[in-house]
């Protein structure tokens, strides 16, 4: 990796000095958290989220006529996403995750909806909120969702079960989706905007995770639950469009995030392989663990100029579906291969939990998985060549 | 009230520094230049009083050459309100006493009611601006604070002895310089490095100032001979044959380490 800050692309003063603001901010009140949360298992850092608030991390990429900072544009939220996530996968996602809440609003919502569920979001005392799409028997075939949502006079009521959704029951907001027309596959998917206290919605238990934990993930149940007319996002029907749009840039900012977590492994590697003795000398002059080093470098290099091409693609306006899926399989592998790597350098003690590496490497399995498996990545990729 | 606080760019103290061997000089081009750490808790002190009253201008002075520019707007993006930037060629290698006559022309300029300063920089560690400033000024000079409470006439801190610490207390207006004890500085946020663009920070010259280029009349120090700090050689050994505690006493006693 290059060693002098030369830029990857030119960025402004402003862009400068938030990257400096997030590396600091992943140094001091991330990277040091890491370990206690994930021991924690199932508790969420929510002081860490109410200090994001504060310098602004959490509304960041909210318009600003709606409170939030400005920073719309993809490119600006990897910046962010990869120095966060470089302090802790779990976490840095955590303190960023009201960004996922906010893009199918902006896709969908109307100017009263934008104002009435985006504005609460921005400012030092930000709510948390969440994104229930995937059910029980519905993953990566989000069309097959059978949560269903039937119209009754002046609004529609919702029944079903979700699973796996990330701040459930901490959030105060959440955009559900279920089917209006059950007898359609995507046509028949509606987007809806519901807030924490309605009338039969209730929360399982944490899902127990393998890593990731600062994000704590439920089911959620409805029960009859009434949402009116106003809170339905967009039309009928609209949804799993507005789903897909979203897509693009969720994992794009994954693919940062993933970035982040790989460079992450990596310096630690490094920093391990000219430190520590071995037959007489830094395990770095021995060649098979310079060349695992090499290779690390050079992925990582390959994911992090893919992740901010494919997001000035997409900031320009471009159809990118085809290049975010293949800038989020290639982060994300980088990321599994890298905090492989990392392990395997620092051999026992990597497996040690006295070091990080081997959380690391288990909360980085999830960017191969979440927003579309490496395997749906593929299948997008190949269906725009 | 309106506050000053001074602020001075210096290398990154996470790099390697390195004197220049011809000049005698700091070599600032080897590494990342950023504001003082000590400066930024100057700046919390000033903050945090600006919190708790409204109608608080923080104005921050610097000298120095271009590359200043970023270390302002980083304070500006903490939640200072403007910034004063003295940049002249004839201030190339001044030292402390021309920066402190500088220093003082541009606070008096700004009129400020209380000029807060670090203790020390990281690269000069002369410890002796604040208090030359506010010779210059004919003010009083409160230094090496550890805690600082500022009050509508009055400023008041607390400064640590060998023995214990002492409470000192000063008219405004004055000049205090604190310790890296004294406040743990603030992010920077989003807000802050936006609307940094936007606040006035003004350059200006020492002609601006009133001030003579040739400091005609004045002495100033120079660099006779720098040299490389010497290696590190092995230290003493001391094999414990039961009376080890008794001879590392005896040798921190003889090299006055206690």
């Amino acid at each position: 990796m290059a060693k002098k800050a030369t830029e990857y692309w030119p960025l402004t003063d402003e862009q400068r000095a938030i990257v400096e603001l997030c590396k600091d901010f992943a140094t001091n009140e991330i990277r040091p958290r890491g370990r206690e949360v994930d021991e924690a298992d199932v508790v969420p850092p929510v002081d860490i989220f109410q200090s994001a608030a504060k310098v602004g991390i959490t509304d960041f990429m909210l318009p600003e006529e709606y409170g939030g900072g400005g920073f719309t544009d993809v490119f600006t939220q990897c910046l962010v996403q990869e120095q966060l996530c470089w302090g802790d996968p779990g976490i840095g996602n955590f303190v960023c995750s009201n960004g996922f809440f906010a893009d199918p609003i902006l896709a969908l919502g109307t100017p009263e909806q934008k104002k009435k569920w985006l504005s609460p979001l921005a400012g030092p005392n930000a709510p948390f909120t969440a994104l229930a799409t995937t059910e029980p028997g519905s993953g990566s075939d989000s069309a097959s969702i059978v949560t269903r949502a039937t119209k009754v006079d002046g609004g529609y009521v919702i029944n079903g079960q979700k699973a796996w959704i990330s701040n459930a029951g901490l959030a105060d907001q959440y955009v559900v989706f279920a089917k209006t027309d059950p007898t359609q596959r995507a046509k028949g998917v509606t987007a809806f905007l519901v807030k924490k206290g309605a009338e039969g919605m209730t929360f399982g238990e944490p899902m127990k995770k393998m890593g990731q934990r600062a994000i704590v993930c439920r089911e959620i149940f409805f029960d009859n639950v009434f949402v009116a007319d106003d809170d339905r996002l967009g039309e009928e029907g609209q949804g799993f469009y507005g789903l897909m749009e979203t897509f693009d840039i969720s994992r794009v900012v994954l693919a940062a995030a993933a970035t982040g977590a790989a460079r992450a492994a990596y310096e630690y590697a490094l920093d391990y392989a000219r430190t520590r003795t071995q037959f007489g000398k830094p395990i770095i002059e021995h060649q098979a663990v310079a060349f695992r080093l090499a290779d690390m470098a050079t992925r990582i290099e390959s994911a992090w100029l893919m992740t901010l091409h494919a997001a000035r693609q997409l900031d320009a306006g471009e159809n990118v579906t085809g290049l975010a899926a293949m800038a989020k399989l290639q982060a994300s592998e980088t990321a599994m291969f890298c905090t492989w790597a990392a392990v395997q350098t620092l051999g026992g003690w990597g497996y040690s939990r006295e070091y990080p590496v081997e959380q690391w490497m288990r909360d980085v399995k999830l960017e191969e998985i979440e927003e579309g498996t490496s395997d749906i990545m593929r299948l997008v990729i190949s269906r725009n060549l | 009230m309106k506050i000053a606080v001074l602020v001075k760019q210096v290398p990154d103290t996470d790099e390697e520094r390195r004197l220049d061997p011809a000049s005698g000089l700091l070599d600032r081009l080897a590494g990342e230049n950023v504001a003082d750490e000590i400066n930024e808790r100057a700046l919390e002190v000033a903050l945090s009083h600006k919190d708790s009253h409204k109608g608080t201008e923080v104005v921050v002075i610097s000298l120095g050459p271009e590359s200043v520019t970023k270390a302002l707007r980083k304070v500006l993006s903490m939640g200072a309100d403007s910034a004063v930037h003295v940049l002249d060629e004839a201030l190339a290698g001044a030292d402390a006493g021309r920066t402190a006559v500088v220093l003082a022309a541009a606070v008096k300029q700004a009129g400020v009611d209380l000029v807060v300063a670090g203790n020390e920089s990281t690269d000069g560690r002369g410890g002796v601006v604040p208090a030359m400033v506010a010779e210059q000024l004919g003010l009083p000079h409160l230094s090496f604070l550890d805690a600082v409470e500022i009050s509508a006439g009055s400023v008041t801190g607390e400064r640590g002895t060998d023995s214990g610490s002492m409470v000192v207390s000063a008219p405004l207006p004055a000049v205090i310089s604190v310790t890296e004890r004294s406040a743990e500085a603030r992010f920077p946020n989003f807000r802050g490095i936006m609307m940094a663009k936007r606040k006035p920070l003004s350059v200006v010259s020492l002609a601006d100032l009133g001030m003579d280029p040739d400091f005609a009349g004045m002495g100033r120090s120079v660099v006779v001979t720098t040299s490389a700090r010497p290696l590190r050689t092995a230290g003493k050994k001391i094999v414990d044959e039961g009376n080890a505690g008794t001879r590392l006493a005896e040798f921190l006693v003889a090299e006055q380490l206690v």
